[in-house]
């Protein structure tokens, strides 16, 4: 996937709740997935800074306290910048190059694939910077299957947009309630209650 | 022979009211063309083309003539320092007055609605009302400008156009000078050369996606200045 070359003056877990940070940095990875596949795109301003607005927020709403859910909840804050996105849809397809591949994901979807990229390389940024951790590629993130499954779920459920998140990035979604952030100690003990009930009869 | 009299400056405070008299030709004539779209249709070719050449002509000229100029940043520290009350009211004032202008035709011309102008005048009337009276931080002092510049009536419709100022330009006036108000309020520790432009544009564009949060603080006739706070730490 095509990286982003933006660098920021702080940390990027810091610089990303800026708005002229973030719109720099979306524009940017715009222009890179333009120049790598010949796709072209309109963007509109408007609705990517409620993109941000309602990210931010939604960040801030779960934010843990705990230090040890701050690595958890970096793929977490990826997967709601991928559902705001594509629920608020800032990015416009205007046009394609002639004789494209329609299964390559970045033809296919050509707005989610940039909505994709953007998300995976924040979270890839952030990763390294505070936790010393590379990203890993994944057969998912190639594959028509799964973005096919991707589109076609979210489409129904934006939601589902923080587990796919998860998916590309090669770690365990949560299907069931993706939009709840489970920090460490919370899914430790969500774990003992349900293996603790009694077997049913 | 009596002597020629010495050529003397237009003193600031004369300009003022000229210039707003030269915008208030300007968006008449950024009107004239809307307005006259259906009558044109009707004239014979050459008329047609001919009539709205001249209107063409006029527009450019007016908005060459009378575009308030970019603050350079000497004059963007003054106007940040004067609305956080860190520069004493007179000689900040000038510096505000300049960046409010700027800003207000960006925001004015932003919203792709020519039926609003902004006079300078109110404008400096408003500021000069505004900072003296203006206490606590940046944000309750930009809050207070806003409550003023509302007032004052700083931006209102075209004069000699025949258009109301009803609740909903009202409305458009107030988030103009919102957006105004959060970019002389955000931090800009690093700005490049068309940075300014570039944070006021983000700012009329967070004010457009956060329309709902600002109308209800206005509607709640709650101060403004929490919401300020919280919008400029996102810039």
């Amino acid at each position: 996937m095509s990286d982003l070359a933006v660098t920021p003056q702080m940390p990027v877990r810091k610089s990303i709740r800026r708005l002229r940070w973030f719109i720099r940095a979306f524009e940017d990875q715009v222009a890179r997935v333009e120049a790598d596949t010949g796709n072209r795109f309109a963007c509109d301003e408007k609705r990517l800074s409620a993109v941000f607005v309602e990210w931010l927020r939604a960040f801030e709403a779960q934010k843990p306290t705990l230090a040890e859910d701050r690595l958890p909840y970096v793929g977490f804050a990826a997967g709601l910048m991928l559902r705001t996105l594509i629920s608020q849809k800032p990015l416009s397809l205007t046009s394609r190059p002639a004789g494209h591949d329609e299964t390559n994901p970045a033809y296919f979807w050509p707005e989610g694939y940039v909505y994709v990229a953007f998300c995976l390389n924040i979270r890839a940024l952030v990763l390294a910077q505070d936790f010393d951790e590379e990203q890993e590629m994944v057969p998912a993130l190639t594959e028509l299957r799964s973005w096919w499954s991707f589109r076609e779920n979210v489409e129904e459920d934006d939601n589902l947009a923080i587990a796919f998140l998860d998916l590309f990035a090669g770690e365990a979604p949560d299907w069931e309630t993706p939009e709840l952030f489970r920090g460490r100690r919370t899914g430790e003990i969500a774990q003992r209650f349900y293996t603790a009930l009694p077997p049913e009869d | 022979m009596r002597p020629a009299m010495p050529s003397r400056p237009v003193p600031d405070r004369l300009a003022l009211p000229l210039r707003d008299a030269l915008r208030g030709v300007r968006s008449a004539k950024e009107l004239s063309e809307m307005l006259l779209r259906p009558a044109t249709e009707l004239l014979p070719g050459p008329v047609q083309s001919l009539l709205r050449q001249t209107v063409h002509q006029a527009e450019r000229v007016g908005k060459y003539a009378l575009s308030a100029p970019m603050p350079g940043p000497h004059q963007m520290a003054r106007a940040v320092a004067a609305l956080a009350g860190r520069l004493p009211a007179p000689e900040g004032r000038d510096a505000l007055l300049a960046a409010l202008t700027f800003g207000l035709e960006r925001a004015l011309a932003d919203d792709a609605t020519p039926a609003l102008m902004m006079s300078e005048t109110v404008a400096a009337l408003a500021i000069d009302a505004a900072l003296p009276a203006g206490t606590g931080d940046a944000a309750d002092r930009a809050a207070g400008l806003l409550d003023h510049l509302h007032r004052a009536h700083v931006v209102g419709p075209v004069p000699g156009t025949g258009f109301a100022h009803d609740p909903a330009s009202e409305r458009r006036a107030e988030l103009a000078c919102f957006a105004v108000c959060l970019w002389l309020l955000c931090e800009r520790p690093d700005v490049e050369a068309g940075g300014e432009d570039r944070i006021l544009t983000l700012c009329i564009g967070l004010c457009a996606a956060v329309t709902d949060d600002i109308e209800a603080v206005l509607d709640a006739r709650a101060s403004p200045a929490g919401l300020m706070r919280d919008l400029a730490s996102m810039v």
